[in-house]
């Protein structure tokens, strides 16, 4: 379908030349992991005129976290703004 | 009522027609059974009356097209484009009809144009029925339960997920599908995914880019959630947050996910069911959510 899956590590770009900006500034240049792959999702209502492509769900840990740290962010990000990560334990 | 009908019914019955899902010659041979389903609006009487009549009867021209839509959408993909709506072709817009004068003189225009409209709905909603999609009295049934945006429609979803185990699986599975089975039409809803509590997991959603919520079902969102002092620090620091805006103190062993809509999908959060609410009814459990905890910052109300 699209170009990740699940559990797999990706990095937000900084800068997206396309016509979505919809990327908050805090995950920019992060990497996080994908939790979910959600093809392309026909927006009728408009909130974007063009195609932005394949969606995903992206999970990062959470810039200040308490102490436990058991608090993580998830955002929807489409896969023009991803690239792929190496993977945690590659040499 | 005239985008209604230009933007949401008519360009549907076109299309159904295009697709040859129904035919034009089905909805002349309904007219007389729909004429029997569309109320008269009686002349005569004073002006104020007649106006209140006339919203009511668009609120209930809306509510017939969003179950008309929800008959459709498990179906038969109806989608309204841009393409379809006639804004990029200017011959294939559906052109609004004008009226004009004093109150005296619109009035009664305004009630033809309703009960014209409302019996191509009527004409519509019949073929429907008569082609198995649904059936009349389900059609009645969904169109006397009206559901205007309100959190009360969360409360009402998560009550009945409660009780009913297949439900809630089918819900957190395929959210929008399952909801059209209730009657929500959420066709301005990309796509809409209901996130379950659980023992370990604290769901909490946000819009940091704008205000994004599942308006259509829920509502206007409470004053806070579009506040920058949530957006920004419910995204930095969750469970302190949580603590200090509203005092809701989350254990270590409980992990907190914020989800932020960025993009095209909706949250709506499924509370924990509390403990102590053995044997009550729907409607009981549903005044325990509340609206907070549709977004995830609160819990339900414990029974006394």
């Amino acid at each position: 379908m699209g170009m990740f899956v699940i559990n797999q590590r990706v990095r937000v770009k900084i800068e997206n030349p396309g016509p979505n900006r919809r990327v908050p500034d805090y995950v920019r240049g992060k990497l996080g992991v994908i939790v979910g792959v959600h093809g392309t999702v026909p927006n009728y209502s408009h909130d974007h005129s063009e195609n932005w492509g394949p969606l995903y769900s992206v999970l990062f840990g959470v810039q200040a976290p308490d102490s436990h740290s058991k608090e993580k962010i998830i955002v929807d990000i489409h896969e023009s703004w991803l690239v792929a990560a190496p993977d945690r334990n590659a040499r | 009522m005239e985008y209604w009908r230009t933007k949401r019914l008519e360009p549907r019955v076109i299309r159904l027609i295009r697709r040859g899902t129904i035919a034009f010659s089905d909805l002349i041979q309904a007219s007389e059974a729909a004429r029997s389903r569309v109320e008269k609006l009686e002349s005569g009487r004073d002006l104020e009356t007649r106006v209140a009549a006339l919203e009511i009867g668009l609120g209930k021209f809306v509510r017939g097209i969003e179950v008309a839509t929800s008959i459709l959408g498990g179906l038969v993909l109806v989608e309204e484009s841009r393409e379809e709506a006639g804004v990029y072709d200017k011959e294939a817009k559906l052109v609004h009809r004008n009226i004009g004068g004093g109150a005296n003189d619109r009035v009664p225009q305004l009630e033809e144009m309703l009960t014209g409209n409302m019996l191509l709905l009527q004409a519509l909603l019949v073929v429907l029925a008569k082609n198995g999609l649904t059936t009349l009295d389900k059609v009645d049934e969904m169109l006397a339960s009206s559901n205007p945006p309100r959190y009360e429609n969360g409360a009402r979803i998560v009550a009945k997920a409660w009780l009913d185990p297949e439900f809630r699986s089918r819900l957190v599975k395929d959210a929008k599908t399952t909801l059209r089975e209730l009657g929500f039409a959420l066709n301005r809803t990309p796509k809409l995914v209901v996130l379950e509590n659980t023992d370990t997991v604290r769901n909490i959603i946000v819009c940091t880019l704008c205000s994004c919520y599942p308006y259509e079902l829920l509502g206007n969102p409470p004053w806070w959630y579009k506040h920058d002092s949530y957006k920004q620090e419910i995204v930095t620091s969750p469970k302190t947050k949580l603590k200090e805006m509203f005092k809701l103190a989350v254990p270590p062993s409980v992990e907190v996910r914020v989800y932020d809509s960025t993009s095209d999908i909706r949250y709506m959060v499924l509370p924990r069911r509390p403990d102590g609410t053995e044997g009550m009814s729907e409607e009981q459990l549903g005044r325990l959510v509340t609206q907070e905890s549709l977004i995830g910052v609160g819990d339900p109300l414990i029974p006394d």
